[in-house]
């Protein structure tokens, strides 16, 4: 037989022993470290919880709100429109479609940021983008945009108004209404027509 | 990094260009290796010539052998790549009346534009006729609906279904490959040998 067919023939062997023992390539596409600590450092994945209230108030379709607190704790109380991915679930396959989606901005929250963090380091590194952190998680959430706190009568005027934009964002995500005070009944005028004076007399 | 076009690396408007590319090596190296010739495709069949099966085998195995190891230095995901899917019924009868038009004809369906192209009056006579065929399929479609649908099992892979990893399935094949090929050059050695020139005079 031909010396040629016989050594290309063990080339194909040994290339296919060689795909037996190749264990499975599991850690492609990673994110580069230097880059990841980067990101990491920066701190622009965080939003705000007064961003993310307004951002829901305007329904905007962009936001995926990502809850990775254990099932049980997140079968009692979500954010509006979010879904739960427990951070031990986070590789599964179903939870890798949802980041497969086009033009979303997935946005992290736990109860604090801990959960959240991880979760983001976890997905960042796969390379997926427009991934987000909720500052101060859910904790914060309720603190500034549930039962927002008067500022004092000293702050400066933007403190007033950021209180006014929770008050509106605590009414439409918790349903109370707002209280109003009754301001005391205005003191009567009274009116009188005015009498008619001497018309004005001469010309040119 | 790859499939390129799947993953946008290579914007899905190229998808025709490509193809037009792609096309015309492989029909360029069809023909340039006989592949043109309807004797040299019914070879096969009567076992004097089986240049068709090792040519297209040892694609196959090639192209799979590397895609593995593209997928292994993470250059491919296997994932994104394209499964036919697969429809059990039709898929037998599709194969039957292929096997007969291929051995009646001496053509598949690639290598029959191949011949045309270079002005082979039974290529031109089995393409038309392939197009014959398809238009009284596209013409019987709603009677053929249910059957061409049947038996559907999705996109599934051969090494997936027996439950063994790529690398020990195509490990496997490659051995039945090779197996073939040696077992069809006896064949060969032993079937008395056609001279196309001989038989063109």
């Amino acid at each position: 037989m031909n010396k040629t067919y016989i050594i290309l023939a063990s080339v194909l062997v040994l290339l296919g022993i060689g795909l037996v023992f190749l264990k499975a390539n599991t850690n492609k596409d990673e994110l580069n470290p230097e880059k990841l600590l980067t990101e990491i450092n920066e701190n622009t994945r965080y939003i705000s919880t007064d961003e993310l209230a307004k951002r829901i108030i305007e329904s905007d379709p962009s936001v995926q709100l990502i809850d990775v607190r254990p099932a049980k704790e997140a079968s009692k109380f979500m954010l509006q429109g979010a879904i739960n991915i427990p951070l031990a679930d986070l590789l599964n396959e179903d939870s890798q479609a949802v980041f497969g989606q086009d033009g979303k901005d997935f946005i992290f929250y736990s109860n604090d940021d801990i959960f959240a963090n991880q979760a983001w380091t976890i997905t960042r590194r796969l390379g997926i983008k427009n991934l987000h952190v909720l500052k101060g998680g859910l904790n914060y959430w309720a603190e500034t945009i549930l039962q927002p706190v008067a500022p004092a009568a000293t702050e400066p005027q933007e403190a007033f108004d950021l209180y006014q934009a929770r008050l509106g964002a605590s009414q439409f995500f918790t349903g109370a209404t707002l209280e109003v005070k009754k301001s005391e009944p205005l003191e009567k005028i009274d009116l009188k027509p005015k009498t008619k004076t001497k018309q004005v007399e001469g010309g040119c | 990094m790859g499939p390129l076009i799947p993953l946008n690396v290579i914007d899905p408007s190229w998808n025709n260009v490509i193809a037009l590319i792609v096309g015309i090596a492989f029909g360029f190296i069809l023909e340039s290796s006989g592949f043109s010739s309807s004797r040299k495709l019914a070879g096969v069949f009567y076992g004097y010539d089986f240049v068709v099966l090792k040519v297209f085998f040892t694609a196959a195995i090639t192209a799979a052998v590397g895609l593995y190891y593209f997928e292994y230095l993470g250059w491919v995901d296997m994932s994104f790549v394209y499964i036919n899917p697969t429809y059990v019924s039709s898929a037998i009868v599709g194969g039957v009346i292929m096997g007969l038009g291929f051995i009646m004809g001496g053509y598949c369906p690639g290598t029959s534009y191949c011949a045309a192209a270079i002005g082979k009056i039974d290529a031109i006579v089995f393409s038309t006729a392939m197009l014959v065929g398809i238009l009284i399929f596209s013409e019987f479609y709603p009677l053929l609906e249910s059957f061409y649908n049947a038996n559907f099992i999705g996109n599934i892979t051969v090494f997936e279904t027996l439950g063994m990893t790529a690398g020990w399935f195509l490990l496997i094949l490659i051995v039945i490959a090779l197996g073939a090929f040696y077992v069809t050059s006896i064949i060969q050695e032993k079937v008395k040998k056609v001279d196309y020139y001989i038989l063109l005079k």
